[in-house]
């Protein structure tokens, strides 16, 4: 099995695409489990994640799996920003959907 | 989670837009169920898996957990049937082939087909896992039922394992069984498919959460093998010798072992190695024992740690192999008893004079001494090589096991200690080495074998006899100047000491003590020569102190010529006045002389014994051709009877005969008659007339030194009576006995009727008296 791309593709509902490294993305165990060559769906050989979430949704989760890649990768003992102060209060409702779904 | 505070009330926090008219529950579930159909005809990649996992999500999400569960479980169960029907049920065996290979490949087919099932359904179920993900993590918890994953195991085990439809449990166990079988009777099966199919057994569990493993398999396969090894057990040591059982044994055990680690489990190779064990060692102990003796007489050092490697696998082996040791040792040393005895026997009956042909006698009986020499020689080596023997066997091959070696030593002790002439021929052989030492060993080799000697010395429990056939072989030694060195001496008489401690050495270092003041006060005696009137024979005088050294013949008086006797009146004289208080006896069996001898031809040199030159000296008085009686010799010298037929012996019967005796013949008997050889010749100036000596003691002589060793004995144990009572002042009848034999062990091996004997009389002497109780001895000052 070729190793797998580096990047992998989200596309939200309403047809943007964003690209993520596949560590960060693998932080959410549902996306996780998706590009996991050895279950072997269709999401996995295309590297690509077809989302039932809007781009501003998404937008907010690739953030979020970065950040949470970054702090768990820089393992410096600065001062994390909270993250809570970036979603949008009119979004949390659909961020907080959107992570239980994901596992995030 | 939930919103911060602060923002409450600033913004207005939308709801999440409805979704496009979601489907109703009944409809997803079609959707979920052929995709989850599909993943079990392995058709996963062509899925979405967002899409089904988003369908699993929206059922549970609505509350439809347990359609979602019960139907995954139903569609699990069916794919399982279908396996099973289609995949494992027509591979059962049927033939009943009895052929090895037959079977194997039959039975090889069937796991192989189980093990595929087997990881198809796992990667399957690991696919349902992953879609499934949501409901396990908010349903099947709180719903008290099992995860996917493990709820997929069960159906498995259920389905498959256990199906009732199918004997698959049956078959499956029956064929695991009989590929292990045909593998170990020596023929190739393929263990990937046997492993895989006991890897399901070892994954799965059952209700009560028990390894389906230990349930279903173990004991069969622990039963199967108790067999298989019981009836090899029992045919190979019948058809094997017991270095090949060995070697069988060892590596049926490590292919067992090798097979239960990578085939089947870890786990179990402690039983299996216990039942193996059973039965192919403890079964066995006594067979293959029996090939001990072989292995002993070959020095087969191999078989023999084999033989150890395999016994000390089980807890009965090493005992047993002790025993046999031991009674193969004890096997030994008696033949080495016997042997020696036999040998010694016809020296004995060559001794008795009813030998009537007197002709050559003299020298067979020089021969007979030195056969019992060799007889001591050959004791002392075969023992050694005994020694040497079931050392390096310990060294080499039994792994210096410290309890084998106890055994060993045990087993030395008791058969040397059997032979009563142990401590003589010890005694002999160090003897023999320290005066021959030089006879083309060098020093290094002799301490290599004197040390040697100790260890069998060691054994020796009458340490004492020992002690006083040293003494006399080291007087005779000493008094001949016939020691290789004083160095040699005085090295062996230190090991002693390790050995045995000063006071056992004290006597004899006396010994040492005494020469070498003799050697002083001969030095002196020569100064004071040279200021009064000497005698005319040069005297060398070794004085004794009589406590140290063993009175080998005491007061043999002898009439000395008075040439002789003035030179020991000039001694007497000088030593007395050094010494004050002291007394002087002459010992003139012990010494010895160098004379010149006019014969016709030539004169000679002569070393002889003293007695031999007073003897010789009655001849100077006689005519040519003049005869002396016997009974004329005895009364001119008054010698004992034994010294003087041992002297005239030497004299006229031996290599050189000086005198001759009438009738000729090899027996002095005490109506012979003597007279000088002039007609004497050979080759040398200077001759030894060696004693004719006994070196191994006769029966009289041994019977004496007994004797003397017992009343020694008596007065050893008197004493370390009197010194423990006198320490103790009361002590108990049984403490005492103990008490005595533990001091006295090192010297000998005290018998404690003996010890009561002694008490009795030293209640008699009163040093002791009875306590009250009748039990206890009290101490009287």
């Amino acid at each position: 099995m070729a190793e797998q791309d580096e990047w992998v593709k989200l596309v939200s509902l309403d047809g943007f695409e964003f690209l993520l490294p596949r560590a960060a993305a693998q932080g959410s165990n549902t996306l996780k489990d998706m590009l996991d060559m050895s279950i072997g769906l269709a999401e996995a050989t295309s590297n690509t994640v077809k989302l039932e979430y809007r781009a501003a949704v998404l937008q907010i989760v690739c953030e979020y799996l970065m950040y949470r890649y970054q702090v768990n990768t820089s393992g410096s003992k600065d001062e994390v920003p909270d993250f809570l102060e970036r979603i949008p209060p009119e979004l949390s409702l659909e961020v907080l959907m959107a992570s239980d779904f994901l596992q995030a | 989670m939930s919103v911060p505070a602060y923002r409450k009330g600033k913004t207005k926090i939308k709801p999440p837009r409805a979704r496009p008219a979601e489907a109703s529950s009944p409809d997803i579930w079609n959707l979920l169920s052929s995709a989850i159909r599909e993943i079990h005809n392995h058709n996963a990649s062509k899925l979405s898996f967002e899409e089904i996992y988003r369908y699993a999500y929206n059922l549970v999400i609505q509350k439809h957990g347990e359609l979602l569960y019960n139907g995954v479980k139903g569609l699990v169960r069916d794919n399982l049937d279908r396996l099973a029907r289609e995949k494992i049920v027509p591979l059962f065996p049927t033939s009943g082939a009895s052929e090895p290979m037959q079977q194997s490949n039959e039975g090889e087919r069937l796991l192989k087909s189980v093990k595929d099932v087997w990881e198809d359904h796992c990667s399957c179920s690991t696919k349902l896992k992953a879609v499934l993900t949501y409901m396990d993590r908010s349903y099947t918890e709180s719903a008290g039922v099992l995860p996917t994953y493990d709820m997929s195991l069960r159906l498995f085990l259920e389905r498959i394992v256990h199906s009732s439809q199918y004997p698959i449990q049956r078959h499956l166990v029956a064929t695991l069984l009989n590929q292990i079988r045909i593998e170990r009777e020596g023929y190739t099966i393929n263990q990937s498919s046997v492993k895989g199919c006991i890897l399901i057994f070892l994954t799965l569990n059952d209700e009560s959460q028990k390894q389906v493993y230990k349930t279903d398999f173990e004991p069969l396969f622990l039963d199967e093998s108790a067999q298989f090894y019981k009836a090899e057990g029992n045919s190979l040591t019948g058809i094997l010798s017991v270095p090949e059982y060995l070697q069988r044994v060892e590596t049926r055990l490590t292919s067992e072992e090798n097979r239960t680690n990578f085939m089947i489990c870890a786990a179990s190779w402690d039983r299996l190695r216990a039942i193996i064990e059973e039965h192919l060692i403890t079964n066995h102990v006594q067979t293959v024992l029996g090939g001990l003796e072989a292995m002993v007489e070959h020095d087969n050092i191999n078989d023999l740690s084999r033989l150890y490697r395999v016994l000390s696998m089980v807890p009965t082996g090493i005992p047993s192999l002790r025993r046999a040791l031991k009674d193969s040792i004890a096997q030994r040393g008696k033949e080495i008893n016997d042997a020696s005895l036999r040998i010694g026997q016809p020296d004995g009956d060559a001794d008795e004079p009813t030998d009537p042909k007197g002709k050559g006698k003299a020298k067979e009986k020089i021969g007979a001494a030195g056969y019992a020499q060799n007889v001591a020689h050959k004791w002392v080596e075969d023992v050694l090589a005994l020694k040497d023997k079931f050392d390096l066997m310990l060294k080499l091959g039994l792994n210096a096991d410290v309890g084998i070696q106890a055994s060993i030593f045990e087993a030395f002790e008791s058969f040397i200690n059997l032979n009563p002439k142990a401590p003589e021929y010890i005694s002999l052989f160090i003897d023999e080495n320290l005066k021959k030492g030089l006879k083309g060993k060098t020093d290094d080799e002799v301490d290599a074998v004197l040390d040697k000697t100790i260890t069998i010395f060691r054994f020796v429990t009458e340490k004492d006899v020992f002690e006083r056939y040293y003494k006399t072989h080291l007087a005779k030694r000493l008094l001949h100047g016939r020691s290789v060195s004083d160095d040699a001496e005085r090295g062996m008489l230190a090991k002693l000491k390790i050995e045995c401690g000063f006071q056992f050495t004290q006597k004899l270092e006396g010994m040492f003590n005494d020469m070498k003041t003799s050697a002083d006060a001969a030095q002196a005696y020569k100064e004071y020569l040279s200021t009064t009137d000497g005698p005319e024979v040069e005297l060398d005088v070794t004085v004794m102190t009589s406590t140290f050294w063993p009175v080998m013949h005491t007061e043999s008086a002898c009439l000395l010529p008075t040439i002789m006797t003035r030179a020991c009146k000039s001694y007497e004289a000088f030593y007395l006045a050094r010494h004050s208080g002291r007394r002087l006896t002459w010992q003139p069996s012990l010494g010895n002389a160098d004379v010149r001898v006019q014969f016709k031809a030539r004169s000679h040199d002569l070393n002889v014994s003293t007695l031999a030159l007073v003897i010789l000296l009655l001849f100077e008085d006689v005519p040519d051709g003049g005869r002396l009686s016997y009974q004329q010799i005895k009364e001119a010298t008054s010698i004992a009877d034994v010294e003087l037929s041992r002297n005239l012996q030497s004299l006229a019967c031996a290599k050189f005969k000086v005198l001759r005796k009438h009738p000729a013949g090899r027996d002095v008997s005490q109506d012979d008659e003597f007279s000088f050889n002039d007609g004497f010749t050979a080759p040398l100036q200077r001759i030894k007339i060696a004693m004719i000596a006994a070196r191994v003691e006769g029966k009289d002589e041994t019977r004496e030194t007994r004797a003397h060793i017992e009343e020694e004995r008596k007065h050893q144990t008197e004493a370390c009576i009197v010194r423990i009572m006198k320490d103790r002042k009361t002590m108990g009848h049984n403490d005492l006995i103990n008490e005595v034999t533990r001091q006295l062990a090192p010297r000998f091996q005290p018998n404690p009727v003996n010890i009561k004997k002694r008490i009795e009389a030293l209640i008699e002497r009163e040093y002791l008296a009875r306590g009250d109780d009748r039990k206890s001895y009290n101490y009287l000052a």
